[in-house]
Protein backbone atom coordinates (compact mmCIF):
# COMPACT_ATOMS: atom_id res chain seq x y z
CA UNK A 1 0.00 0.00 0.00
CA UNK A 2 1.66 3.03 -1.03
CA UNK A 3 -0.13 5.42 0.07
CA UNK A 4 1.67 9.30 -0.48
CA UNK A 5 -1.38 11.50 1.30
CA UNK A 6 -3.84 10.83 3.90
CA UNK A 7 -6.81 13.35 3.70
CA UNK A 8 -8.12 13.38 7.61
CA UNK A 9 -10.82 14.92 8.81
CA UNK A 10 -9.97 17.32 11.99
CA UNK A 11 -12.78 15.90 13.89
CA UNK A 12 -11.82 12.70 13.79
CA UNK A 13 -8.18 13.54 14.36
CA UNK A 14 -7.65 11.88 18.10
CA UNK A 15 -9.46 9.02 17.35
CA UNK A 16 -8.42 5.99 18.80
CA UNK A 17 -9.14 4.25 14.87
CA UNK A 18 -7.79 6.84 13.41
CA UNK A 19 -4.28 7.07 15.20
CA UNK A 20 -4.08 3.12 14.40
CA UNK A 21 -4.32 3.42 10.80
CA UNK A 22 -2.08 6.65 10.94
CA UNK A 23 1.12 4.53 12.57
CA UNK A 24 0.72 2.30 9.09
CA UNK A 25 1.98 5.02 6.92
CA UNK A 26 4.27 7.23 8.87
CA UNK A 27 5.68 9.01 5.28
CA UNK A 28 2.52 9.79 4.03
CA UNK A 29 1.43 13.53 3.89
CA UNK A 30 -1.33 14.18 6.60
CA UNK A 31 -3.90 16.95 5.23
CA UNK A 32 -6.24 18.16 7.47
CA UNK A 33 -9.95 18.54 6.16
CA UNK A 34 -13.48 19.30 7.37
CA UNK A 35 -15.43 17.10 5.72
CA UNK A 36 -14.70 14.21 3.61
CA UNK A 37 -17.54 15.02 1.07
CA UNK A 38 -15.64 18.12 -0.07
CA UNK A 39 -12.99 15.57 -1.28
CA UNK A 40 -15.12 12.23 -1.91
CA UNK A 41 -18.48 13.18 -4.05
CA UNK A 42 -17.08 16.74 -5.92
CA UNK A 43 -17.34 16.63 -9.51
CA UNK A 44 -15.20 16.52 -12.63
CA UNK A 45 -12.74 13.76 -10.31
CA UNK A 46 -10.86 11.25 -12.22
CA UNK A 47 -11.42 8.11 -10.65
CA UNK A 48 -9.25 5.66 -12.81
CA UNK A 49 -6.17 8.58 -12.27
CA UNK A 50 -7.03 8.23 -8.37
CA UNK A 51 -7.31 4.62 -8.02
CA UNK A 52 -3.67 4.10 -10.04
CA UNK A 53 -2.48 6.12 -7.40
CA UNK A 54 -4.55 6.50 -3.99
CA UNK A 55 -4.62 8.35 -1.27
CA UNK A 56 -6.37 7.61 1.93
CA UNK A 57 -9.69 9.61 3.36
CA UNK A 58 -10.28 9.31 6.86
CA UNK A 59 -13.37 10.51 8.42
CA UNK A 60 -16.25 10.38 10.22
CA UNK A 61 -19.90 8.48 8.65
CA UNK A 62 -22.18 11.27 9.47
CA UNK A 63 -25.51 9.84 7.33
CA UNK A 64 -26.56 7.14 5.56
CA UNK A 65 -25.08 4.11 7.94
CA UNK A 66 -26.77 1.00 5.42
CA UNK A 67 -28.94 0.55 2.57
CA UNK A 68 -31.42 -2.07 1.29
CA UNK A 69 -29.60 -3.90 -0.90
CA UNK A 70 -30.06 -4.37 -4.70
CA UNK A 71 -31.98 -6.78 -6.37
CA UNK A 72 -28.93 -7.18 -8.70
CA UNK A 73 -27.48 -9.06 -5.34
CA UNK A 74 -28.62 -12.48 -4.40
CA UNK A 75 -30.48 -12.20 -1.50
CA UNK A 76 -29.90 -15.46 -0.12
CA UNK A 77 -34.10 -16.24 0.81
CA UNK A 78 -34.09 -13.20 2.74
CA UNK A 79 -36.58 -10.22 2.63
CA UNK A 80 -34.55 -7.86 5.17
CA UNK A 81 -31.48 -7.47 3.28
CA UNK A 82 -29.16 -4.80 3.88
CA UNK A 83 -25.62 -3.51 3.62
CA UNK A 84 -23.09 -0.89 5.26
CA UNK A 85 -20.35 0.92 4.00
CA UNK A 86 -17.32 1.00 6.64
CA UNK A 87 -15.06 1.83 3.92
CA UNK A 88 -15.56 2.58 0.06
CA UNK A 89 -13.03 1.16 -2.35
CA UNK A 90 -10.20 -0.54 -1.49
CA UNK A 91 -6.42 -1.22 -2.39
CA UNK A 92 -7.42 -3.73 -5.36
CA UNK A 93 -8.04 -3.12 -8.95
CA UNK A 94 -10.79 -5.27 -9.99
CA UNK A 95 -11.81 -4.10 -13.72
CA UNK A 96 -15.14 -5.45 -13.33
CA UNK A 97 -15.13 -3.81 -9.84
CA UNK A 98 -18.67 -1.52 -9.97
CA UNK A 99 -17.43 1.18 -7.29
CA UNK A 100 -16.36 3.28 -10.31
CA UNK A 101 -20.15 3.51 -11.61
CA UNK A 102 -21.18 4.69 -8.18
CA UNK A 103 -18.51 6.55 -6.88
CA UNK A 104 -16.95 10.21 -8.27
CA UNK A 105 -13.66 9.46 -6.12
CA UNK A 106 -11.10 6.73 -6.73
CA UNK A 107 -9.25 7.45 -3.11
CA UNK A 108 -10.24 4.77 -0.36
CA UNK A 109 -12.40 6.07 2.73
CA UNK A 110 -12.69 4.70 5.83
CA UNK A 111 -14.96 5.95 8.39
CA UNK A 112 -13.17 5.41 11.80
CA UNK A 113 -16.83 5.76 13.47
CA UNK A 114 -17.35 2.08 12.82
CA UNK A 115 -18.97 1.99 16.59
CA UNK A 116 -20.85 4.48 15.47
CA UNK A 117 -22.56 2.49 12.50
CA UNK A 118 -22.48 -0.28 14.28
CA UNK A 119 -24.49 1.60 16.78
CA UNK A 120 -27.05 3.03 14.09
CA UNK A 121 -27.44 -0.84 13.37
CA UNK A 122 -28.45 -2.06 16.95
CA UNK A 123 -30.96 0.91 17.45
CA UNK A 124 -32.88 1.04 13.99
CA UNK A 125 -32.34 -2.33 12.13
CA UNK A 126 -32.04 -5.10 15.02
CA UNK A 127 -34.82 -3.58 17.32
CA UNK A 128 -36.89 -5.56 15.02
CA UNK A 129 -36.15 -9.51 15.91
CA UNK A 130 -37.04 -10.74 12.59
CA UNK A 131 -33.98 -12.20 10.59
CA UNK A 132 -31.50 -9.24 9.30
CA UNK A 133 -28.83 -9.88 6.38
CA UNK A 134 -26.49 -7.39 6.55
CA UNK A 135 -23.74 -7.55 4.28
CA UNK A 136 -20.84 -5.33 5.70
CA UNK A 137 -17.86 -5.36 2.83
CA UNK A 138 -19.56 -5.02 -0.41
CA UNK A 139 -17.65 -1.29 -0.94
CA UNK A 140 -14.50 -2.65 0.25
CA UNK A 141 -12.63 -5.44 1.22
CA UNK A 142 -13.32 -5.54 5.10
CA UNK A 143 -11.58 -8.20 6.36
CA UNK A 144 -8.75 -8.18 4.02
CA UNK A 145 -7.48 -5.02 5.24
CA UNK A 146 -8.35 -5.79 9.07
CA UNK A 147 -4.99 -5.68 9.64
CA UNK A 148 -5.09 -1.97 9.30
CA UNK A 149 -7.96 -0.99 10.70
CA UNK A 150 -8.87 -3.23 13.44
CA UNK A 151 -12.99 -2.92 12.89
CA UNK A 152 -13.79 -6.65 12.62
CA UNK A 153 -13.97 -7.65 16.59
CA UNK A 154 -16.90 -4.66 17.20
CA UNK A 155 -19.24 -6.85 14.40
CA UNK A 156 -18.30 -10.36 15.66
CA UNK A 157 -19.35 -8.82 19.21
CA UNK A 158 -22.56 -7.94 17.42
CA UNK A 159 -23.26 -11.46 15.68
CA UNK A 160 -22.85 -13.05 19.03
CA UNK A 161 -25.35 -10.53 20.94
CA UNK A 162 -27.85 -11.14 18.31
CA UNK A 163 -28.76 -14.28 17.01
CA UNK A 164 -31.81 -13.00 14.48
CA UNK A 165 -28.65 -11.54 12.27
CA UNK A 166 -26.70 -12.99 9.72
CA UNK A 167 -23.20 -11.09 8.93
CA UNK A 168 -21.86 -11.20 5.05
CA UNK A 169 -18.20 -10.57 5.12
CA UNK A 170 -17.15 -10.73 1.18
CA UNK A 171 -13.36 -10.78 0.92
CA UNK A 172 -10.80 -12.27 -1.43
CA UNK A 173 -7.84 -11.85 1.76
CA UNK A 174 -5.08 -14.32 1.91
CA UNK A 175 -5.40 -14.55 5.74
CA UNK A 176 -7.92 -16.14 8.46
CA UNK A 177 -6.61 -13.83 11.09
CA UNK A 178 -8.73 -14.29 13.80
CA UNK A 179 -7.66 -16.30 16.40
CA UNK A 180 -11.06 -17.51 18.43
CA UNK A 181 -13.69 -19.25 16.68
CA UNK A 182 -16.03 -16.47 15.05
CA UNK A 183 -20.21 -16.98 15.49
CA UNK A 184 -21.90 -19.42 13.18
CA UNK A 185 -23.88 -16.10 11.57
CA UNK A 186 -20.80 -14.62 10.20
CA UNK A 187 -20.92 -15.87 6.77
CA UNK A 188 -16.90 -15.10 5.45
CA UNK A 189 -17.54 -15.69 1.75
CA UNK A 190 -14.64 -16.03 -0.72
CA UNK A 191 -14.61 -14.34 -4.07
CA UNK A 192 -13.17 -17.18 -6.41
CA UNK A 193 -12.13 -17.21 -9.61
CA UNK A 194 -9.21 -19.22 -12.10
CA UNK A 195 -6.18 -17.66 -11.71
CA UNK A 196 -6.23 -16.98 -15.23
CA UNK A 197 -9.07 -15.04 -14.48
CA UNK A 198 -7.68 -13.35 -11.62
CA UNK A 199 -4.33 -12.48 -13.40
CA UNK A 200 -6.36 -10.86 -16.38
CA UNK A 201 -9.36 -8.70 -14.27
CA UNK A 202 -8.35 -8.45 -10.50
CA UNK A 203 -5.28 -6.51 -10.20
CA UNK A 204 -3.51 -6.41 -6.97
CA UNK A 205 -5.48 -9.10 -5.28
CA UNK A 206 -3.99 -12.54 -3.52
CA UNK A 207 -3.87 -15.74 -5.86
CA UNK A 208 -6.33 -18.07 -5.72
CA UNK A 209 -3.78 -20.20 -3.90
CA UNK A 210 -3.86 -18.14 -0.99
CA UNK A 211 -7.44 -17.25 -0.72
CA UNK A 212 -8.31 -21.07 -0.51
CA UNK A 213 -5.51 -21.39 1.89
CA UNK A 214 -7.27 -18.96 3.94
CA UNK A 215 -10.54 -20.52 3.26
CA UNK A 216 -8.94 -23.90 4.95
CA UNK A 217 -7.65 -21.93 7.85
CA UNK A 218 -10.93 -20.25 8.81
CA UNK A 219 -12.92 -24.00 7.97
CA UNK A 220 -10.30 -25.73 10.88
CA UNK A 221 -11.55 -23.15 12.94
CA UNK A 222 -14.96 -23.58 12.62
CA UNK A 223 -15.88 -20.31 10.84
CA UNK A 224 -18.94 -20.98 8.41
CA UNK A 225 -17.84 -20.39 5.04
CA UNK A 226 -19.37 -19.29 1.35
CA UNK A 227 -17.81 -20.32 -2.13
CA UNK A 228 -18.45 -16.87 -4.17
CA UNK A 229 -17.73 -17.79 -7.64
CA UNK A 230 -18.87 -14.39 -9.48
CA UNK A 231 -18.68 -12.27 -11.32
CA UNK A 232 -18.07 -15.17 -14.28
CA UNK A 233 -16.23 -13.44 -17.21
CA UNK A 234 -15.70 -15.25 -20.31
CA UNK A 235 -12.66 -16.73 -21.50
CA UNK A 236 -10.95 -17.77 -24.64
CA UNK A 237 -11.53 -21.86 -23.65
CA UNK A 238 -14.13 -21.10 -20.72
CA UNK A 239 -15.22 -24.92 -20.87
CA UNK A 240 -12.21 -26.10 -19.61
CA UNK A 241 -11.11 -23.13 -17.22
CA UNK A 242 -14.17 -22.94 -15.20
CA UNK A 243 -14.22 -27.16 -15.06
CA UNK A 244 -10.61 -26.69 -14.07
CA UNK A 245 -11.06 -24.26 -11.61
CA UNK A 246 -14.45 -26.36 -9.64
CA UNK A 247 -12.07 -29.59 -9.83
CA UNK A 248 -9.34 -27.57 -8.41
CA UNK A 249 -11.58 -26.02 -5.72
CA UNK A 250 -13.13 -29.70 -4.47
CA UNK A 251 -9.44 -30.82 -4.83
CA UNK A 252 -8.48 -28.60 -1.91
CA UNK A 253 -11.40 -27.66 0.15
CA UNK A 254 -13.79 -30.29 1.47
CA UNK A 255 -17.33 -29.04 0.06
CA UNK A 256 -19.09 -30.98 2.92
CA UNK A 257 -17.86 -28.32 5.20
CA UNK A 258 -18.58 -25.00 3.54
CA UNK A 259 -21.98 -23.80 4.35
CA UNK A 260 -23.08 -22.62 1.04
CA UNK A 261 -21.42 -21.44 -2.41
CA UNK A 262 -22.93 -19.22 -4.58
CA UNK A 263 -22.74 -18.24 -8.32
CA UNK A 264 -23.14 -15.39 -10.72
CA UNK A 265 -21.54 -13.41 -13.41
CA UNK A 266 -20.80 -9.92 -14.04
CA UNK A 267 -24.26 -7.75 -13.89
CA UNK A 268 -24.78 -4.11 -13.27
CA UNK A 269 -27.96 -1.83 -13.62
CA UNK A 270 -27.93 0.00 -16.92
CA UNK A 271 -27.42 3.38 -15.72
CA UNK A 272 -24.22 2.39 -14.08
CA UNK A 273 -22.77 0.43 -17.16
CA UNK A 274 -23.32 3.90 -18.75
CA UNK A 275 -20.59 5.46 -16.05
CA UNK A 276 -18.61 2.80 -16.05
CA UNK A 277 -17.73 3.04 -19.75
CA UNK A 278 -17.58 6.54 -19.65
CA UNK A 279 -15.17 6.52 -16.66
CA UNK A 280 -13.38 3.05 -17.79
CA UNK A 281 -13.92 2.74 -21.44
CA UNK A 282 -11.14 0.68 -22.49
CA UNK A 283 -11.24 -1.72 -19.13
CA UNK A 284 -10.82 -5.45 -19.78
CA UNK A 285 -14.20 -6.40 -19.50
CA UNK A 286 -15.44 -5.15 -22.41
CA UNK A 287 -13.41 -7.78 -24.80
CA UNK A 288 -16.85 -10.04 -24.47
CA UNK A 289 -19.88 -8.81 -26.40
CA UNK A 290 -22.86 -7.59 -23.38
CA UNK A 291 -26.44 -7.78 -23.66
CA UNK A 292 -29.22 -5.14 -22.43
CA UNK A 293 -32.46 -7.32 -20.30
CA UNK A 294 -35.19 -4.68 -18.73
CA UNK A 295 -33.03 -4.38 -15.81
CA UNK A 296 -29.37 -5.00 -15.87
CA UNK A 297 -26.43 -5.54 -18.41
CA UNK A 298 -24.41 -8.81 -18.40
CA UNK A 299 -22.58 -10.61 -20.73
CA UNK A 300 -23.89 -12.37 -23.92
CA UNK A 301 -22.27 -15.71 -22.88
CA UNK A 302 -23.35 -15.67 -19.28
CA UNK A 303 -26.11 -18.45 -19.57
CA UNK A 304 -22.92 -20.86 -21.20
CA UNK A 305 -20.68 -19.93 -18.48
CA UNK A 306 -23.58 -20.90 -15.58
CA UNK A 307 -24.43 -24.15 -17.54
CA UNK A 308 -20.69 -24.85 -16.91
CA UNK A 309 -20.41 -24.25 -13.42
CA UNK A 310 -23.75 -26.13 -12.72
CA UNK A 311 -22.21 -29.21 -14.72
CA UNK A 312 -19.41 -29.02 -13.01
CA UNK A 313 -20.78 -29.06 -9.68
CA UNK A 314 -23.90 -31.57 -10.08
CA UNK A 315 -22.34 -34.00 -7.90
CA UNK A 316 -22.29 -30.93 -5.30
CA UNK A 317 -25.95 -30.10 -5.30
CA UNK A 318 -27.11 -32.97 -3.45
CA UNK A 319 -24.94 -32.28 -0.49
CA UNK A 320 -23.90 -28.74 -0.72
CA UNK A 321 -26.75 -25.10 -0.64
CA UNK A 322 -25.47 -24.03 -4.01
CA UNK A 323 -27.03 -20.64 -5.32
CA UNK A 324 -27.16 -19.24 -8.88
CA UNK A 325 -27.69 -16.13 -9.70
CA UNK A 326 -30.19 -16.42 -12.75
CA UNK A 327 -32.11 -13.76 -14.04
CA UNK B 1 0.70 33.10 -12.35
CA UNK B 2 -1.23 30.66 -14.48
CA UNK B 3 0.58 28.51 -16.88
CA UNK B 4 -1.69 25.89 -18.99
CA UNK B 5 0.56 23.39 -20.31
CA UNK B 6 -0.59 19.69 -22.08
CA UNK B 7 -2.22 18.28 -19.41
CA UNK B 8 -2.27 20.31 -16.18
CA UNK B 9 -3.01 23.96 -15.04
CA UNK B 10 -0.24 25.83 -12.89
CA UNK B 11 -1.85 28.30 -10.77
CA UNK B 12 1.72 29.64 -9.16
CA UNK B 13 2.64 32.05 -6.64
CA UNK B 14 5.40 33.80 -5.89
CA UNK B 15 6.98 34.37 -2.33
CA UNK B 16 10.13 36.20 -2.40
CA UNK B 17 10.11 35.14 1.67
CA UNK B 18 10.12 31.27 0.38
CA UNK B 19 14.04 29.93 -0.27
CA UNK B 20 12.78 26.93 -2.17
CA UNK B 21 9.75 26.07 -4.01
CA UNK B 22 6.22 24.43 -2.74
CA UNK B 23 3.92 22.00 -3.92
CA UNK B 24 0.34 22.93 -2.36
CA UNK B 25 -1.92 20.31 -1.00
CA UNK B 26 -4.24 22.43 0.34
CA UNK B 27 -5.58 26.30 -0.05
CA UNK B 28 -7.64 28.18 1.86
CA UNK B 29 -9.43 31.23 -0.21
CA UNK B 30 -11.08 33.31 2.54
CA UNK B 31 -12.41 35.63 0.22
CA UNK B 32 -15.26 33.01 -0.56
CA UNK B 33 -14.57 31.06 2.70
CA UNK B 34 -13.54 27.62 0.72
CA UNK B 35 -10.99 25.33 1.09
CA UNK B 36 -9.64 23.29 -2.39
CA UNK B 37 -7.94 20.19 -2.03
CA UNK B 38 -6.08 19.50 -5.76
CA UNK B 39 -5.56 15.92 -6.33
CA UNK B 40 -1.92 15.34 -6.34
CA UNK B 41 -1.23 12.24 -8.57
CA UNK B 42 1.80 12.43 -10.12
CA UNK B 43 5.76 12.23 -8.98
CA UNK B 44 7.17 15.91 -7.69
CA UNK B 45 10.69 16.78 -6.19
CA UNK B 46 8.94 19.20 -3.79
CA UNK B 47 8.00 19.98 -0.09
CA UNK B 48 4.67 19.70 0.68
CA UNK B 49 2.40 22.72 2.65
CA UNK B 50 -0.94 24.35 2.77
CA UNK B 51 -1.47 27.98 1.90
CA UNK B 52 -3.62 30.61 2.68
CA UNK B 53 -4.34 33.80 0.45
CA UNK B 54 -6.48 36.38 1.39
CA UNK B 55 -8.00 37.18 -1.72
CA UNK B 56 -7.72 35.24 -5.01
CA UNK B 57 -9.81 36.79 -8.04
CA UNK B 58 -8.64 34.03 -10.81
CA UNK B 59 -11.49 31.48 -11.48
CA UNK B 60 -8.81 28.52 -12.33
CA UNK B 61 -9.59 26.84 -9.40
CA UNK B 62 -13.17 26.43 -9.29
CA UNK B 63 -12.77 25.78 -13.52
CA UNK B 64 -10.38 23.27 -13.31
CA UNK B 65 -10.57 19.68 -12.47
CA UNK B 66 -8.68 18.80 -9.17
CA UNK B 67 -6.45 16.30 -11.00
CA UNK B 68 -5.58 18.87 -13.66
CA UNK B 69 -4.73 21.16 -11.42
CA UNK B 70 -1.29 21.98 -9.85
CA UNK B 71 -0.64 24.74 -7.58
CA UNK B 72 3.22 26.06 -6.04
CA UNK B 73 4.41 28.27 -4.14
CA UNK B 74 8.06 29.19 -5.59
CA UNK B 75 10.82 32.27 -4.71
CA UNK B 76 11.00 33.44 -8.12
CA UNK B 77 9.12 32.31 -10.79
CA UNK B 78 11.24 32.78 -14.13
CA UNK B 79 13.89 30.97 -11.87
CA UNK B 80 11.43 28.13 -11.11
CA UNK B 81 10.17 28.17 -14.66
CA UNK B 82 13.69 27.31 -16.28
CA UNK B 83 15.33 25.47 -12.91
CA UNK B 84 12.24 22.64 -12.92
CA UNK B 85 11.81 23.13 -17.37
CA UNK B 86 12.44 19.24 -17.14
CA UNK B 87 9.91 18.32 -14.47
CA UNK B 88 7.49 20.15 -16.22
CA UNK B 89 8.07 18.37 -19.66
CA UNK B 90 7.73 15.13 -17.96
CA UNK B 91 4.42 16.33 -16.30
CA UNK B 92 3.19 16.68 -19.80
CA UNK B 93 4.21 13.85 -21.24
CA UNK B 94 0.87 11.82 -23.00
CA UNK B 95 0.03 8.59 -21.76
CA UNK B 96 0.22 5.73 -25.06
CA UNK B 97 -3.24 5.76 -26.50
CA UNK B 98 -5.45 2.88 -26.92
CA UNK B 99 -5.52 2.67 -30.69
CA UNK B 100 -2.23 3.58 -32.62
CA UNK B 101 -2.74 6.13 -35.23
CA UNK B 102 -3.27 3.24 -38.20
CA UNK B 103 -5.69 1.48 -36.11
CA UNK B 104 -7.77 5.20 -35.44
CA UNK B 105 -7.47 5.53 -39.07
CA UNK B 106 -9.15 2.63 -40.14
CA UNK B 107 -11.94 2.41 -37.53
CA UNK B 108 -13.06 6.30 -39.03
CA UNK B 109 -12.76 5.33 -42.72
CA UNK B 110 -14.71 2.50 -42.39
CA UNK B 111 -17.57 4.42 -40.09
CA UNK B 112 -17.57 6.94 -43.47
CA UNK B 113 -17.15 3.24 -45.59
CA UNK B 114 -20.14 1.78 -44.18
CA UNK B 115 -22.12 4.77 -43.90
CA UNK B 116 -22.98 3.30 -40.21
CA UNK B 117 -25.80 5.57 -38.19
CA UNK B 118 -24.85 6.66 -35.24
CA UNK B 119 -26.42 3.54 -32.90
CA UNK B 120 -24.59 1.26 -35.29
CA UNK B 121 -21.63 3.57 -35.09
CA UNK B 122 -21.42 2.72 -30.76
CA UNK B 123 -22.10 -0.73 -31.79
CA UNK B 124 -18.92 -0.60 -33.95
CA UNK B 125 -16.80 1.24 -31.84
CA UNK B 126 -17.58 -1.50 -28.96
CA UNK B 127 -17.20 -3.73 -30.80
CA UNK B 128 -13.54 -2.40 -32.08
CA UNK B 129 -12.19 -1.76 -28.56
CA UNK B 130 -13.58 -5.75 -27.99
CA UNK B 131 -11.32 -7.27 -30.73
CA UNK B 132 -8.25 -5.02 -29.55
CA UNK B 133 -8.49 -5.99 -26.11
CA UNK B 134 -8.49 -9.78 -27.63
CA UNK B 135 -5.83 -8.58 -29.32
CA UNK B 136 -6.98 -9.14 -32.73
CA UNK B 137 -5.33 -7.60 -36.02
CA UNK B 138 -7.66 -4.55 -36.13
CA UNK B 139 -5.76 -3.25 -39.51
CA UNK B 140 -6.19 -6.35 -41.14
CA UNK B 141 -9.79 -7.09 -40.72
CA UNK B 142 -11.08 -3.50 -41.23
CA UNK B 143 -9.22 -2.92 -44.11
CA UNK B 144 -11.73 -4.62 -46.42
CA UNK B 145 -14.36 -2.62 -45.44
CA UNK B 146 -12.78 0.79 -46.01
CA UNK B 147 -12.97 0.05 -49.35
CA UNK B 148 -16.62 -1.40 -49.79
CA UNK B 149 -19.24 0.72 -51.49
CA UNK B 150 -22.23 0.91 -49.75
CA UNK B 151 -25.90 1.26 -51.87
CA UNK B 152 -28.38 0.89 -49.56
CA UNK B 153 -29.54 0.41 -45.96
CA UNK B 154 -29.89 -3.31 -45.94
CA UNK B 155 -26.63 -3.76 -47.70
CA UNK B 156 -25.26 -1.89 -44.74
CA UNK B 157 -26.78 -3.68 -42.29
CA UNK B 158 -25.46 -6.49 -43.84
CA UNK B 159 -22.17 -6.02 -43.88
CA UNK B 160 -22.30 -4.48 -40.33
CA UNK B 161 -23.74 -7.54 -38.77
CA UNK B 162 -20.74 -9.39 -40.63
CA UNK B 163 -18.03 -7.50 -39.06
CA UNK B 164 -19.51 -7.03 -35.70
CA UNK B 165 -19.48 -11.19 -35.61
CA UNK B 166 -15.48 -10.60 -36.70
CA UNK B 167 -14.64 -8.69 -34.27
CA UNK B 168 -15.63 -10.31 -31.34
CA UNK B 169 -15.21 -13.62 -33.25
CA UNK B 170 -17.34 -17.06 -32.47
CA UNK B 171 -15.02 -17.61 -29.77
CA UNK B 172 -17.49 -15.52 -27.87
CA UNK B 173 -19.96 -17.86 -27.65
CA UNK B 174 -18.51 -20.42 -25.17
Amino acid sequence: MKIKHIYIEEKILNHTNTQRILKHFPQAHQIIITDYRDLFNRHQQNFMAQKARQSLILAACKQDYYYKASSNCENYGHTRFYYTNVMMNCFYDCSYCYLKSIYNCGHFLIFVNNDAIINQIETNLLIDPSPLYLAISYNSDFFAFDQLTHFMPSWLTLARHYQNLTLEVKTKSPHFMLTKTPPKNVIFAWSLLPQSIINQYEQHTPSLTSRMEAINKALKMGATVRLSLEPLIPSDNSDKIYTDFICDLRNKIDFSKVDSINVGGFRISAQQMKNFTKKDPYAPVFAWPFVRTQTTVHYKAEASLLKIIKKALEEDQKTTKIYFFDE
Amino acid sequence: MILKKKNYTYLIFENSKTIEPYLINKIGLNQHQIVYYPDILFDHPFAEKALEVSTFEDQTIFQTPPHQLVILEVPHITHFLEAYKDWLDAMDQSKEPFYTVEERTVIDQSIKALRLSVNQKIQFEKACIAAKLQQMPLVTILHPYTLMIIKNKFERNQRLSQLLNQLYGEKNEN
